[in-house]
């Protein structure tokens, strides 16, 4: 799925706001047909982003081009890149109908065709019925998926898409995640979706890019994100886990406040290391497996498991364990984990 | 409470009195007097009457339709500055309302006059000498003067409330300037369009001193006509009958603006 040609190439793109480093030096490749994620704390420079690709901020260094073509003297109305608003944007003023088909209006199409094309788009967000409404008339949901049908009906060679789930709550949330998903592959746009919900990317997305401080701090598949964070945020943003500080030496890990432990990766030049709260077991004391003892401070409940916090001298370890055999709270085990099962993490 | 005290006195009262005035005989030195009659009434159907008042529609439609089109890209340049200097634009616009009303259009006939600035200017490039003063045009211009500030305020307003992403999002459908002000800005700041033009349209309908000053003889206006039934002719019934045509057109236009509101009301925030 990653492989195919750079649809959109962004290179060294840097956006200044007074002291505020909204971009900097950013590169990315999107891919044809790729399902692309932009991931990040509040604040870190997604929607910039975004906004420089749509033509509304212009960058102060840097290069952006579509399909080889240089982007940045384009005005914003004659790119083919639709953004979909983190606030939707719909026209106030303008039925359901009129918001879908403003957009093949400008293109001057005839007036047949904007019909057919806006009823098919309608037809697949599930809106036909709400075409005569004002979008003041319609739900959360609906109006997203208004602003979805207006954005998609252009059939951009992209499409942006700032926080497209962030406004509804779980439920719908999670059928409209289902939706976007099912829409990628049937109209074969390429996706960039903006989201600060880990859940989202990674259930959604082919790649994504970790953003922090207008920084692209780590770019890759979901699964190797997850199993393989370059640095200490990343592994933090992305799931949950027990970061290790220390120094790599004599072969082992030099843990400050744990003491030296095996690892199975090479940790030359790893600033911390990482382990993933399912990579570590809670055992009994006495098991000949068991690393470190500690001393169960917390049990958090996650529905099918639940998280057991750890205080191994002043560190708190994560490890999953089953519900059925929940440890009680002060009560002392052993943790234990593979060292094949311990991250290297080599930045900040 | 004092509210109702408040309409009573400056509403009820004087509304009363010029609609019985209306139905009643002219008294000898002013003033009123009976018997009850429909004259006044009949009179005002006679085309002297209705051209005067069908020339003061288009003075002041076209002082309106002036004061938009300046109005408008004004109001508009005013919400693209910072925040401090709109207030400081603001002030500007209000700025001349410090001056009397009198002494403001005075100037322009200083600046209008055969020897005056604007004649000079163009006798410079060789356009001139020209008269503007005591024409039709300066009354118009004297009327778009006087009121513009009150076309710009309420505009504004509207600009302001406008969420400045539904022209991003226009312009990212592929939308350029021209479509996105008339199907986006225009529609949505009509409210504050119409409500500029009747503040500007009610008063420059029924001015006199303006067409008095600045348009001479030849440019009467209704307003001069119903001063002088009061001042001059001393036909205060008749005065009362012009005062409720005017009157009659401007409930027409405030009801046509009413139902506007009530639709754009209904598109919500
Ligand atoms: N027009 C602007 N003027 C000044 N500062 C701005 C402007 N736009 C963005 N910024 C700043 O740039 C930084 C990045 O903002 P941006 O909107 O891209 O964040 P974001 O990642 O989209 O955040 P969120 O998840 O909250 O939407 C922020 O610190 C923001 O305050
Ligand atoms: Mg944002």
């Amino acid at each position: 799925m990653t492989a195919g040609t750079p649809l959109l190439n962004i290179h060294g793109v840097s956006r200044s706001f007074g002291d505020i480093r909204a971009l900097d030096d950013v590169s990315l490749e999107i891919h044809e047909n790729e399902f692309f994620a932009l991931l990040g704390p509040s604040g870190c420079g997604k929607t910039t982003l975004l906004r420089v690709i749509a033509g509304f901020e212009q960058p102060d260094e840097g290069m952006i081009t579509l399909d080889g073509v240089d982007l940045l003297p384009i005005p914003p109305e004659r790119r083919a890149v639709n953004l979909m608003f983190q606030s939707y944007a719909l026209f106030p003023h303008m039925t359901v109908e009129r918001n879908v088909a403003y957009g093949l209006v400008c293109e001057r199409l005839p007036r047949d065709e904007i019909r057919v094309r806006v009823d098919e788009v309608l037809r697949t967000v599930g809106l036909t019925d709400k075409r005569s409404s004002l979008p003041r008339e319609l739900s959360g949901g609906q109006r997203q998926r208004v602003a979805l049908a207006r954005a998609i009906v252009k059939r951009p060679r992209l499409l942006l898409l700032d926080e497209p789930l962030s406004a509804l709550d779980r439920k719908i949330r999670g059928e409209m995640q289902v939706e976007l998903k099912r829409l990628q592959h049937e109209v074969g746009i390429t996706f960039v979706v903006v989201t600060h919900d880990q859940d989202e990317a990674m259930s959604l997305a082919d790649r994504v890019a970790v953003m922090d401080e207008g920084i692209v701090r780590q770019l890759d598949a979901p699964l190797d994100l997850y199993r393989r964070p370059r640095s200490i945020f990343v592994a933090d943003f992305i799931g949950s886990s027990t970061i290790l500080k220390g120094t790599y030496a004599d072969g082992a890990w030099q843990a400050v406040g744990v003491g030296a432990i095996a690892v199975g990766a090479d940790c030359a030049g790893a600033i911390a290391i990482a382990l993933r709260p399912e990579a570590v077991r809670l055992t009994a004391t006495e098991d000949a497996a068991a690393v470190r003892l500690g001393t169960v401070q917390e049990v958090y409940f996650q529905g099918d498991h639940a998280l057991a916090l750890v205080k191994v001298d002043e560190v708190a370890f994560l490890a999953n364990v089953r519900d059925d055999v929940l440890p009680s709270r002060g009560s002392d085990v052993g943790v234990a984990w593979d060292a094949t099962s311990v991250i290297p993490l080599f930045e900040e | 409470m004092p509210a109702l005290v408040y309409l009573l006195v400056l509403m009820v009262i004087p509304l009363g009195l010029v609609i019985a005035y209306a139905f009643l005989t002219s008294g000898r030195f002013g003033g009123v007097q009976g018997p009850a009659t429909l004259d006044n009434i009949t009179r005002l159907f006679q085309p002297l009457y209705l051209e005067v008042l069908a020339s003061s529609v288009v003075n002041a439609g076209l002082a309106t339709f002036i004061a938009f089109l300046i109005g408008f890209p004004a109001a508009l340049a005013i919400t693209r500055l910072s925040l401090s200097w709109q207030t400081v634009a603001l002030i500007a616009v209000v700025m001349p309302f410090w001056t009397n009303f009198l002494i403001r259009t005075y100037a322009w006939i200083l600046l209008l006059n055969r020897e005056g600035i604007l004649s000079d200017g163009l006798a410079l490039i060789g356009l001139g000498p020209i008269e503007v003063l005591y024409t039709r045009e300066a009354v118009i211009l004297g009327l778009t003067y006087a009121y513009i500030p009150l076309m710009v305020l309420p505009i504004y307003a509207s600009l302001q409330r406008l969420d400045s992403m539904l022209l991003e999002a226009a312009c990212n459908l592929g939308a350029g300037p021209w479509r996105r002000f008339r199907t986006i800005l225009l529609p949505l700041t009509m409210p504050g369009i119409i409500t500029g033009c009747l503040f500007v349209f009610i008063p420059s309908l029924g001015n006199f001193v303006i067409p008095e000053l600045l348009g001479g003889g030849n440019s009467q206006m209704i307003g001069n006509l119903i001063r002088d039934q009061f001042l001059k002719s001393r036909d205060w019934p008749f005065g009362s009958a012009l005062s409720l045509l005017v009157l009659a057109l401007l409930v027409i236009i405030v009801m046509l603006q009413a139902s506007a509101a009530r639709r754009s009301r209904k598109w919500g925030a």
